[in-house]
């Protein structure tokens, strides 16, 4: 609802350490795989622009994921690819050349816009479990707050 | 009634409740909410206290809408 409709409004705060938590080796890799595996999404044609910065020749497989200790590593584009690191939800990139750098700042920006997309998503679905009788739709908005302009996942909740 | 959530990055919450009903109520409903989900285990504490919309009230977070404006009280 526009917020001139609105009777209340209400803030809370979630920790940031129970909202990064939410965010399971599962959901990642899930995540992960899901913007790897999509030709058409930017970061698949950036590999196919800049073969000089990727190795591919190790085959068709362009990255590999490996649960380590430190978290969740994605190596992108073989031998000399770049390695995305993902622990608690905050992501880390390392590169093999100094080419690699801007490609590697776009996975980063990339993979963090999307979990924190995740993040949001997993809380709004515990929030709307508590109330199981309401009818519970989800969508990403533009918000503005402050003067700062961010996205946000909206849950309504209807009864 | 209809209760709309915003969830920021940032872990803040913004919790809007519409419907047939007053302030007293709506603020009665939010509370009661906040307090089914700390029972559930989520941490989620109050950082504003219910309020109604007002222009120059404190701030919060607004859909961008085109032709969205704030209703002078």
């Amino acid at each position: 609802m526009p917020c001139n409709l609105a009777i209340s409004i209400t803030k809370a705060a979630i920790e940031g350490e129970y909202l990064r938590g939410l965010l399971t080796d599962t959901l990642v890799e899930r995540t992960l795989r899901a913007l790897l595996n999509t030709s058409a999404n930017p970061l698949g044609r950036l590999l196919e622009e800049e073969p000089a910065s990727f190795d591919t020749s190790t085959g068709p497989d362009v990255f590999t994921l490996h649960h380590e200790a430190q978290g969740l590593r994605c190596r992108i584009g073989g031998y000399y690819g770049i390695d995305l690191i993902i622990a608690a939800g905050v992501v880390t990139v390392t590169t093999t050349s100094a080419q690699q750098a801007a490609p590697a700042a776009a996975w980063l920006a990339l993979v963090q816009t999307a979990l924190n997309r995740v993040a949001r998503m997993a809380l709004a679905s515990q929030l709307a479990a508590a109330l199981p009788n309401a009818q519970a739709t989800s969508t990403e908005v533009a918000v503005e707050e402050s003067g700062v302009r961010q996205m946000a996942t909206r849950l309504t909740l209807t009864l | 009634m209809q209760m709309d959530i915003l969830i920021l990055a940032s872990g803040e919450i913004q919790i809007n409740i519409d419907g047939d009903m007053d302030f007293a109520a709506a603020s009665a409903l939010t509370q009661a909410y906040l307090e089914r989900l700390q029972a559930l285990g989520v941490p989620i504490t109050v950082t504003c206290a219910p309020e109604q919309h007002t222009a120059d009230g404190a701030s919060h977070a607004h859909l961008l809408q085109e032709g969205s404006t704030h209703v002078e009280q």
